[in-house]
């Protein structure tokens, strides 16, 4: 009994531990980020030269989107996290679940630089700043073709059957993908058959749901030409592997990181003048050199080797970028979903 | 005195609790879900799975595939389990195998079945050799092929199969094979009548561990299939992933747990009436 | 003709000697206890005898039959497990029917055999249970009713009544011997239990140290013990150094030229005066212990720096004290004298 209860006393010991531990964070601010080289470039490009400046500290939170989107339904009425990136998508599916507090962009004197296409709103509240676009292109395997494609047909190109790549609907871009073949084919969004039809005859290798698993499919060989993000592709090419991205004449569909304020954060002032930074000219810069992000701040100075990388293209702006409203997909979403399980996967 | 009423109230309520957060609420949450949409009661979620025979298909491929590996890793590990139990005399050797054995369920899942899509791949080592020894001419299709995700399942759910028996083995007493040898069975004659009823506990128990994976495993098919064989796991996730229709998605979730209880429960029954 | 023939078969384990030069016959119908303290290889000897142990060196035939080298299941010999080493999942009528069935015998056939062989075990109603439903001295027939049932012309039984208690023990004994005299099979029968091969055998090995001492009938074996072991082994007695010709007892630590074995219920304890009988042999010396255990009393006296025992019917007697000076007597007839004096 006297060891049981001296084992009680300890974990309880601990867990006071633990939980002091925890509010003994003063000058801190959780931000919830994705994994990876982005969490790397996130935390090299706005976190920190936001510590610098401010001194406060910054604790990544990592996960996908979703899951982001999952823990601050969780924490609603205490939330632990203050910023979240966030994709395009689940974003708008964020604001509807009303996890996200208004952003005052009068308060952060970078938000003059922003372009005016990324603050997104909700009537007349500002719920999301993009952090840089980033499109899926054209991604092909450079020793098997040695030319750009010009169009997404190449897609359906005989000698490249059974080495063909396109997201499944399990990844982000996996349904704003049907959406884009379908403007491109001239279908309507009511009526999509024609898409399908085309799509099911697609012989490809892989449906991917990660882009790592894009990735490692081109890496091994194993696909030499499909629909992959400008970020993975490059990264790819930048490895010395012969990846080539680029946007055909049909354009690319494209979407963003984004970051929000988190309802009743109790560090709204910190988590403020994170986005300030995010906006500033130089966090814009940082992000396109390492993950060319395509900044959504105006004025960012970029290499051409960087400018080339950039999810427009070696010619194109973001005026170029085929930017879906996601409330218009995510109403489609589980329709389209079934209709690819369906009709495509099997 | 009092500390030791709470401490025994501890020790009854911490792993009640425990249970209860790992185990009942999960499951309470998903199964409430399912009979619900739009805020009310529902049986909805279940007619639109079971009145549809999309469903019926992808349960079928997902069964079907669940059978397979289980049965592919019996036939491979009972022998496998009796090398190491019976054919090892080192005991170092024996060790070795073991941690070989157990070394890549300490490494992650997708990692693996990385492994064997670089392996199964158009342009992989299993394609290059067949190619290059001249038995096919074009490169044979294992990924996004039923027989990839089969080959896949199989590598990672054999070591449960090897471990299970292995110990069932291990716990056959040697005396009653001397009793078989002695009454007049030849060795084959004495693992049929002997050894091999008295592993069968740890043959099924092996089999339930590595059908219950692989019907529920979402990784290794959804690596290997390349998403173009779907599983009724790829469909939870993906209900629940970016679709985000929780009661859709928790009603596959219970039909997939109900489908697997009931095969294992009709499992146990047969082979509880075989034994009679 | 000689049914069983060990023929100088000797066994290591690595460095450890097991067996050493080991020969032994059994003849049809024979009852013969492999005795002796654990570690003596009686147990490897009959594991040997079964096949379960490869032999280094030397020969085992049965019949003229050389089995030396052959597996378990082709000798012509059944066993009783020390564990009884019962099928599990078999029922008692199938764990039976194993053996003819392995046989080749019809399914039929053999529940029938197996029938026979458990009722003569008594064991007839029982033919539905699972081993694990019986009682220890229940299995313990099960499987010797599952060694017979084909009709061995050897039955070798490896302590087979070790996991039994005193009284189950004692009437296992006496069934045990029973049937083997109504089946007319030869058992060879390992055990530590002195007063069980006594009890039981026709024939008793007494193993030492990889060897067999001495192969007798059980009254030689005590009466006229072979080696110093045997004596020691086999009942009580006192071991003492006397000279061949005139059985004079040699004080403790000389060496005499052959060592005398007398028994206790041989020796007489006299207290003073003294009443020796002509012929007798005497030794004057003082009580230690006497030690009654009811039917019978145990006196302890140190004679000539040996320790004598003797041993009375009843109880002591208020003749006779601790600590007391008597003289011990015993016939010449009673001392049986063994070779070598000291150890």
């Amino acid at each position: 009994m006297k060891s049981l209860s001296l084992l009680l006393s300890a974990s309880v010991a601990a867990l006071t531990l633990v939980s002091s531990g925890a509010s003994a964070q003063d000058k801190n601010l959780t931000v919830a980020w994705y994994g990876g080289n982005w969490g790397d470039a996130f935390q090299a490009c706005v976190a920190e030269p936001f510590t610098k400046e401010t001194g406060i500290k910054v604790t990544a939170e990592i996960g996908t989107s979703t899951t982001t989107l999952a823990k601050l339904q969780q924490q609603a009425s205490a939330p632990t996290i203050d910023v979240a990136y966030m994709d395009g998508g689940i974003s708008e599916l964020a604001q509807e679940a009303g996890v996200l507090a208004p952003i005052d962009l009068s308060k952060m004197p970078n938000a003059a630089n922003l372009s005016e296409k990324a603050a997104y709103k909700a009537g007349n509240d500002v719920f999301a700043i993009s952090g840089g676009y980033y499109s899926l292109g054209l991604t092909y395997n450079t020793k098997e073709i040695e030319e750009a494609p010009t169009s997404w047909e190449a897609l359906w190109d005989e000698d490249y059957a059974g080495a063909v790549t396109i997201p499944s609907p399990s990844n982000s871009a996996g349904i704003p993908f049907i959406f884009f073949l379908n403007k491109m084919l001239g279908g309507t969004p009511a009526d999509m058959s024609a898409t399908f039809a085309k799509l099911k005859e697609l012989d490809a290798n892989m449906f991917f749901d990660s882009s790592g698993a894009a990735s490692n499919a081109f890496q091994s060989g194993e696909v030499i030409i499909g629909a992959h993000f400008n970020v993975g592709a490059w990264a790819l090419a930048d490895a010395g592997l012969p990846i080539g991205f680029t946007v055909p004449k049909e354009g690319v569909w494209a979407t963003d990181a984004r970051l929000h304020l988190v309802k009743g954060s109790k560090n709204s002032e910190a988590a403020e003048k994170f986005l300030n930074t995010a906006m500033s000219a130089e966090a814009g810069q940082c992000l396109a050199a390492k993950l060319y992000l395509g900044p959504a701040v105006k004025n960012v100075e970029l290499t051409p080797e960087v400018s080339r990388k950039l999810p427009w293209g070696e010619k194109g702006s973001v005026d170029d970028l085929l930017l879906f409203d996601w409330n218009e997909v995510n109403a489609k979403r589980s329709e389209l979903t079934e209709t690819w399980n369906r009709e495509v996967a099997r | 005195m009092s500390t030791s009423r709470i401490a025994v109230l501890g020790l009854v309520a911490l792993p009640a609790a425990f249970f209860a957060a790992f185990f009942l609420v999960p499951l309470a949450t998903v199964l409430i879900a399912s009979i619900m949409k739009d805020g009310s009661l529902t049986a909805a979620n279940y007619t639109r799975i079971l009145f549809d025979t999309y469903h019926w298909e992808v349960l079928a491929t997902t069964f079907r595939l669940g059978l397979l590996t289980t049965v592919i890793c019996i036939l491979l590990g009972y022998p496998l389990a009796w090398y190491l139990v019976r054919m090892v005399r080192w005991k170092a050797w024996r060790r070795i195998c073991v941690i070989l054995l157990i070394l890549p369920l300490f490494t992650s899942n997708i990692v693996r079945s990385f492994g064997w899509m670089v392996l199964l791949g158009r342009n992989g080592l299993v394609n290059e050799s067949m190619e290059g020894l001249g038995l096919i001419e074009r490169p044979i299709r294992f990924l996004g092929t039923e027989t990839g995700i089969l080959i896949g399942l199989v590598y990672i759910l054999l070591p449960f199969v090897v471990l299970t028996i292995g110990n069932a083995l291990a716990r056959v007493d040697r005396s009653v094979e001397h009793a078989s040898a002695d009454l007049g069975a030849s060795p084959a004659s004495t693992f049929w009548h002997v050894t091999f009823p008295l592993s069968i506990p740890g043959v099924v128990s092996g089999a339930i561990m590595v059908f219950a994976l692989a019907v529920s495993a979402y990784v290794t098919p959804a690596l290997l299939s390349g998403g173009r064989v779907t599983v009724l796991a790829m469909l939870i996730f993906q209900q629940y992933s970016s679709v985000f229709d929780f009661n859709y998605g928790g009603a596959l979730a219970i039909t997939l747990l109900a489908f697997t209880l009931a095969m294992i429960a009709a499992a146990s029954l047969v082979s509880r009436l075989g034994a009679r | 003709m000689v049914l069983l023939a060990v023929d100088n078969v000797s066994k290591s384990f690595g460095k450890h000697q097991a067996l050493r030069d080991v020969s032994l016959t059994i003849e049809p119908g024979e009852f013969v206890s492999l005795l002796g303290p654990s570690g003596c290889g009686k147990t490897t000897l009959l594991r040997m005898i079964a096949g379960f142990l490869q032999v280094n060196r030397g020969t085992i035939t049965i019949e003229g039959q050389d089995i030396t080298h052959l597996p378990p299941h082709k000798r012509p010999l059944n066993t009783v497990f020390q564990n009884y080493a019962l099928f599990p999942h078999l029922s008692v009528l199938e764990n039976v029917a194993y053996g003819p069935r392995r046989a080749g015998v019809s399914k039929a056939e053999a529940a029938s055999r197996a029938r026979e062989a458990l009722d003569l075990v008594g064991l007839s109603d029982f033919s539905s249970r699972y081993p694990r439903q019986m009682s220890g001295g229940q299995q313990q027939r099960v499987a010797l009713a599952r060694a017979i049932v084909n009709k061995p012309k050897l039955l070798l039984l490896d302590e087979p009544l070790s996991a039994l208690d005193l009284q189950l023990r004692k009437r296992m004994q006496i069934e045990l011997k029973e049937i083997q005299e109504k089946i007319g099979v030869a058992f060879v029968f390992v055990t530590h239990d002195q007063e069980e091969a006594m009890a039981m055998s026709d024939r008793i090995a007494v193993m030492s140290g990889g060897r067999i001492e001495q192969v007798d009938i059980a009254t030689n074996v005590y009466a006229r013990p072979a080696t110093r072991f045997v004596a020691d082994f086999i009942g009580e007695a006192s071991l003492l150094p006397v000279e061949r010709q005139t059985l004079r007892v040699l004080p403790e630590g000389s060496t005499g030229d052959a060592m005398a074995v007398v028994r206790p219920e041989h020796v007489s304890v006299l207290a003073s005066p003294p009443a020796v009988r002509d012929g007798q042999l005497t030794l004057d010396g003082r009580i230690e212990t006497i030690v009654g255990i009811g039917g019978a009393t145990t006196i302890y006296v140190r004679a000539e720096g040996h320790l004598i025992l003797a041993r009375r019917l009843g109880l002591a007697g208020s003749d006779l004290s601790e600590g007391q000076p008597v003289t011990v007597a015993f016939d010449r007839e009673a001392v049986h004298l063994i070779d070598g004096a000291a150890s």
